[in-house]
């Protein structure tokens, strides 16, 4: 047994019609049998549910027009449940993207590929990479799909890297009307501009084309520095890395850097570890809360002489990591020149009052974009994401920690939690008034907007 | 490397892991190689579920890498089946279970595909 970085960091931080000829798959469409019970649906955490009148999985944009003409509303396209905001409830009609997958077209000259909306990032990885391209960058967890990933500005980290959605060139998407536009810089900018981090507010979202570029090779290096050093070296280190980030491991004095750069070494593949980190760190929790100081001595003598850890491979095997722990999440992108400021103020909020955590924290830099809704639009960020254990309730400590990251400027990731509503959105976002009154024109009648996003966007 | 206090707990739980593993009969690489390939070539004969096998399902129960039981291996899932039986199994399915995400990736899928499903992998060869 090796006591790994994995196992406390990777892991801690998560801390994943048909050939019938029927028009899509619809769990009660057989006429001649009783009508099923409705089934919950939840996001990955569990704490998000609905009983959905109808569950549908269309095959193409013919088939999603058709959900949305004659389905129950409101209508709410689910990728694969990693939200942990309330995007998807609905008692209406839950339409996966499931079946809308797939490199669909690549341009070798600018490098873009045009994939099915419902692609799951880890699975486009290989398909890219045969028709000489990758993703420019990619997040830490590869189960989302494209679709989502971009309606919530889904990101990785390296502060000349934006998110998905900045590297977004056109986009198909089917209407309330069942019309199917594709948008680009040419055809439709303000609805493409809108539509890039839109929430699934302005339609179904069936393709999507990427600006990708050459796949490449990457050595991953991990490594121990205690929060001090850290604070005084995180900006060196992202200045000096392709990629890094860095978590915090609560009441531990202790942070693990993390980059990414490009190489031409040998492939030196991850060794494949078991994932229990996260769990010890939570039964140290469990026993020693009561003494802070003795909890801080265990993990920091656990961590304090780990070499570091060091692998090469193909840029999409490097990027992800497991997520076996469930877990609810708030993460918030503060301007850059406030986040480490916000990160010691939560520290010492948390370990001074002994507050109940032990998920380590995450801590990332995102370039910054023009798109309306993106949290990174005119402003280089630093992202902050605190986790909770997905069996404990984590209202009290989200609730304990926001008003910091608020105070600092911080937006809110759209698929994790927050307690903002439309008028604090109206104060954070420049082009709120322009992306509202593309949503109103596109989405009168308010079919796919669910109670969370009538909150969001003020409407009745 | 040195073994703090939480390598020690990590080793202890370990080992109440590997206990409650002594009583399965040891597996040669043979057996585990035909398992694994097994698992990888099955796909229901429903065409209808077969759709739904391979894009929910077999990412994870083919996969030997994954910690999921792997379809058709029956040393895998009998001791599920006798421990929580097949509600119990679509109880998992429903709800979520470890790694694998409520309604098992399948947001289509009704109770018969589930219950279907699970006995495909479990078994059924249909």
């Amino acid at each position: 047994m090796s006591l790994t970085r994995r196992k406390l960091m990777m892991q801690g931080a998560a801390i994943a019609a048909l050939a019938t000829g029927k028009p899509f798959a619809a769990f009660a469409e057989a006429p001649a049998k009783a009508p099923e019970r409705r089934i919950k649906w939840q996001n990955w955490s569990g704490w998000q549910s609905s009983f959905p009148e109808a569950r549908l999985a269309p095959a193409n944009a013919a088939e999603v027009a058709e959900i949305i003409t004659s389905s129950p509303t409101p209508i709410r396209p689910v990728g694969t449940g990693h939200s942990f905001t309330p995007l998807v409830p609905t008692d209406g009609t839950i339409m996966s993207l499931d079946r809308l997958t797939g490199v669909l077209e690549t341009n070798d000259e600018t490098l873009e590929a045009t994939v099915g909306a419902g692609s799951k990032l880890g699975d486009l990885g290989a398909p890219l990479e045969e028709r000489g391209q990758a993703l420019t960058n990619m997040p830490d967890i590869n189960r989302q799909t494209l679709a989502g990933s971009i309606s919530t500005s889904t990101h990785g980290t390296g502060e000349k890297f934006g998110s998905l959605s900045s590297y977004v060139t056109g986009l198909e998407i089917v209407t309330a009307n069942g019309d199917t536009i594709w948008c680009d810089k040419d055809n439709q900018p303000d609805l493409f501009q809108a539509a890039r981090v839109s929430l699934g507010s302005l339609g179904i979202i069936t393709k999507i084309r990427m600006q990708n570029r050459t796949p490449h090779r990457i050595n991953k290096r991990t490594w121990v520095v205690p929060f001090d050093e850290m604070m005084e070296q995180a900006d060196s280190f992202t200045a000096e890395n392709r990629n890094f980030e860095f978590y915090y491991i609560p009441f531990s004095s202790m942070c693990m850097g993390i980059s990414h750069n490009e190489t031409d070494e040998l492939l030196a593949p991850a060794v494949a570890q078991d994932d229990d980190g996260v769990m010890t760190l939570k039964a140290l929790a469990d026993y020693l809360s009561w003494t802070p100081s003795l909890r801080e001595y265990f993990i920091r003598s656990a961590l304090e002489d780990l070499p570091d850890e060091t692998f090469v491979d193909t840029s999409w095997k490097v990027y992800p990591s497991e997520r076996a722990v469930r877990f609810n999440e708030m993460e918030y992108h503060l301007p850059r020149e406030n986040a480490l400021t916000a990160l010691k103020e939560i520290r010492t909020l948390v370990e001074g009052e002994n507050l109940d955590l032990f998920f380590p924290w995450e801590f990332r830099y995102v370039k910054s974009d023009d798109i309306w809704l993106s949290p990174f639009q005119g402003r280089e960020s630093c992202s902050i994401a605190i986790h909770r254990f997905h069996e404990e309730d984590y209202k009290p400590l989200f609730s304990a920690i926001e008003p910091i990251l608020q105070k600092h400027g911080g937006r809110p990731h759209w698929g994790k939690l927050h307690t903002l509503k439309a008028p604090d959105f109206a104060k954070l976002y420049p082009n709120w008034k322009d992306f509202s009154a593309i949503r109103q024109e596109m989405d009168p009648d308010g079919i796919f907007l669910n109670a969370h996003l009538r909150e969001v966007f003020g409407v009745a | 490397m040195k073994l703090g206090p939480m390598g020690i707990r990590a080793l202890i739980l370990m080992a109440a892991v590997s206990l409650a593993a002594c009583g399965e009969e040891p597996q040669s690489a043979e057996e585990r190689a035909a398992i694994i390939a097994a698992a990888e070539a099955r796909v229901p004969s429903d065409p209808v579920l077969a759709e739904k096998y391979e894009r929910a399902c077999q990412a994870c129960h083919a996969d030997p890498e994954n910690t999921a039981p792997l379809s058709g291996d029956m040393r895998a899932w009998t001791p599920r089946l006798d421990a929580r039986g097949t509600e119990g199994l679509l109880q998992s399915t429903l709800n979520g279970f470890e790694g694998m995400p409520p309604l098992g990736a399948c947001p289509d899928c009704g109770i018969d595909d589930f219950e279907n499903l699970i006995g495909f992998m479990a078994g059924d060869t249909k």
